[in-house]
């Protein structure tokens, strides 16, 4: 605009109120305007203010990384569920104690809990999310993945402290608990998941419940050389949910 | 218009680059405070005034149409000084359409602020009737808006305002 | 055209819920009417790619959603806002909203604002903070909403948005979906018929799994001449409904 700008001195004078009406108006029309003078007015005004507020701005623009956080959380797994892992593990840990003799009951249970998390975390009617997640176009290989995650990051640690106490072997049960979890994965790929989860577990009471309950070796599912067959499964099983990827999808959802 | 540099940052805020706008910030929140100030005698709306401006600015980036950049902020921040007067009680929020001071004069004024013979006639006003005019020549804002932010009724700002224009043309005539 | 549905068929155990269903939507608000169980939470549901076709073909937004691409891309650019709302009762309104942003894959530095807008639109900005355990049905029903449209979707579907809602909220929430369906597509499932008469530029009639009537709210009004009903939409409603079914 013309040859017309602001000074530094006019801008400090601005800034004091010390302008007359006209002077204190052009000013104001032509830092509209013009970047330069807009700089230079700026330049005058109080300094603490603007830092104070320039914070508070910028706050504002932060993104929530709590995103992956709260995928992992589903209602089921609340309260109740904790209390029902720490109750399980108790009693698990009683029986160990009280009857040394036996198979450690841990071994048995541990692999159980959490292809359980993640019935109760991903079944229909327990995630009231879930029909919105499936219209979201976040990968829900990604949102499962999470949520075993999470259950075996809570329910891991306690059986580790237990299996410690009871000298029972942790990759024993460790490993049979990755194969279960990763075949209870593979198999949503095809089944609803409660199903998938149940069939797992069905595995599990075939090759190590049943078996332990009708004779006093140790099962063969749970045997020194068993932990790599159930590294294997498991690493099979993640090696064909993510060719199957595609055929996970609306997981959860009610028909 | 003059300042494209701004324009560029306002694209950039519209595609979420903070630092953009932090840029942005640092040109304009100062002359925006300042005149903020200059309008409203609370210290604390014309700081929550101007965080209000750059946040929206943030939110609403994508709806500036290259232009006077500067301009587009003093409409945001005049808006929302509005507002802000409202909030604080100044005046019962009123449901209204922001009507429209005759540009024609706004423009023979503008035109002139820049030159000295408006000076004269300017300085002969009294300080209400110049109060008035800054507001709605100047400021942009509507009779209602005017009546918000200088605490007087609508009407007074209506008989002010066509009193002062009267004196000027007569003082420029 | 962003909504093309042709020969749609969807199943539940051995019924068919909707039955060769024909359907084409363009920018606007349409109402979807119909009387219980005619299928409009259905057909909700596989426009909003949560339920799979049986049969027919689905093209949202110009894609095909049976392909995982086609779906990844409209799931971008829809909002949803199903019967039941599924929420965590311990997030906040804005961490809700926050959340679905997320999920949408809206661009993190965006998200904050477009929170913000969202929550504004729907009137819920002071109670941003709020639990969502707190909520009345009336504002779950808002926030509900607010997750909906805070990717700024350009396929809206909102199934019984006004249940719950006071009649001023009501008339609020009508000025809202006039302002989206100058952008994009929305379909508003309710079984109120005056929702439609006052802010539907269309309206789509269901009964029996199938479409019986597509045309404008006057078209609709006009239908039901001299007929029953309280209102010109209701006697159009009612009137439609039984020449459907002679």
């Amino acid at each position: 605009m013309s040859g017309w700008h602001v000074t530094p001195e006019s801008a400090a004078a601005y800034a004091a109120d010390r302008l007359d009406e006209v002077e204190a108006w052009s000013t104001e029309a032509h830092v509209e305007r013009c970047g330069a003078c807009a700089s230079l007015v700026s330049a005058a005004a109080d300094p603490a203010i603007l830092a104070d507020v320039r914070a508070r701005v910028l706050e504002r623009t932060r993104s929530p990384a709590r995103g992956f956080v709260r995928l992992t959380v589903t209602p089921a797994m609340g309260l109740a569920w904790l209390a029902a892992v720490a109750g399980v593990i108790v009693g698990v840990l009683l029986l160990d104690v009280l009857d040394a003799t036996r198979l450690p009951a841990v071994l048995l249970v541990a692999p159980l809990l959490p292809l359980l998390g993640l019935a109760l975390g991903c079944a229909p009617g327990v995630d009231a999310s879930a029909e919105l997640l499936a219209s979201t176009p976040v990968s829900t290989l990604r949102v499962l993945l999470l949520r075993a995650a999470a259950v075996l990051l809570i329910s891991v640690p306690p059986l580790l402290v237990v299996s410690l106490l009871t000298s029972a072997g942790p990759f024993l049960w460790l490993a049979p608990s990755a194969g279960l979890v990763a075949l209870a994965l593979a198999l949503t790929t095809r089944l609803r998941v409660e199903v998938a989860t149940g069939a797992a577990a069905g595995v599990w009471a075939l090759l190590a419940l049943g078996p332990a309950a009708l004779q006093e070796a140790p099962p063969p599912a749970l045997a020194p050389g068993a932990p790599a067959a159930w590294a294997a499964l498991a690493a099979v099983c993640v090696a064909l949910l993510v060719v199957r990827r595609e055929h996970l999808d609306r997981v959860g959802v009610p028909r | 218009m003059e300042d494209p540099a701004s324009d560029e940052l306002l694209r950039r805020v519209a595609g979420g680059d903070a630092t953009a706008l932090a840029d942005l910030y640092d040109q304009h929140a100062g002359w925006l405070l300042l005149r903020l100030q200059r309008r409203c005698a609370d210290p604390g709306l014309a700081e929550e005034v101007l965080q209000d401006v750059f946040v929206s600015v943030w939110r609403s980036a994508s709806s500036y149409r290259a232009g006077s950049a500067g301009g587009w902020l003093w409409t945001i921040a005049s808006r929302r000084l509005v507002e802000g007067l409202r909030r604080a009680g100044r005046v019962p929020a009123l449901a209204e359409q922001r009507e429209q001071v005759s540009p024609g004069v706004d423009e023979v004024v503008l035109s002139e602020l820049a030159y000295g013979d408006l000076s004269s006639a300017l300085a002969r006003l009294s300080p209400e009737l110049r109060a008035v005019l800054q507001a709605t020549v100047l400021d942009g804002f509507s009779t209602r808006e005017a009546s918000v932010v200088l605490g007087i009724p609508v009407g007074t700002v209506k008989t002010r305002a066509a009193r002062a224009r009267a004196e000027l043309r007569a003082g420029l005539a | 055209m962003t909504v093309r549905v042709e020969d749609l068929v969807v199943a539940y155990r051995r019924s068919r819920v909707l039955d060769g269903l024909d359907l084409s939507l363009d920018r606007g608000v349409h109402g979807l009417l119909g009387p219980n169980g005619a299928g409009k939470t259905t057909l909700v549901r596989v426009l909003a790619t949560v339920l799979q076709a049986a049969g027919g073909t689905v093209r949202l937004l110009g894609q095909d959603v049976s392909v995982r691409e086609g779906r990844t891309h409209v799931r971008r650019r829809l909002g949803y806002l199903p019967q039941q709302l599924g929420y965590f009762p311990g997030f906040t309104v804005r961490e809700f909203v926050e959340y679905m942003a997320w999920l949408k894959e809206v661009p993190a530095a965006r998200v904050p604002g477009a929170v913000d807008e969202a929550l504004e639109r729907v009137d819920l900005t002071a109670r941003a903070g709020s639990r969502m355990r707190t909520l009345s049905g009336g504002m779950l029903r808002r926030a509900g909403i607010a997750q909906a449209i805070v990717n700024d979707p350009d396929l809206l579907l909102l199934d019984e948005p006004t249940a719950g809602l006071d009649p001023e909220q009501r008339v609020g929430f009508r000025t809202l979906l006039r302002e989206l369906g100058a952008s994009a597509t929305v379909l508003v499932s309710t079984h109120l018929v005056e929702d439609v008469a006052s802010a539907c530029t269309g309206v789509v009639l269901l009964d029996a799994g199938r479409v019986v009537f597509t045309g404008s709210a006057e078209e609709l009004a006009a239908a039901g001449e001299g007929g029953e009903g309280d209102t010109a939409s209701e006697r159009g409603y009612l009137a439609l409904l039984r020449g459907a079914r002679t």
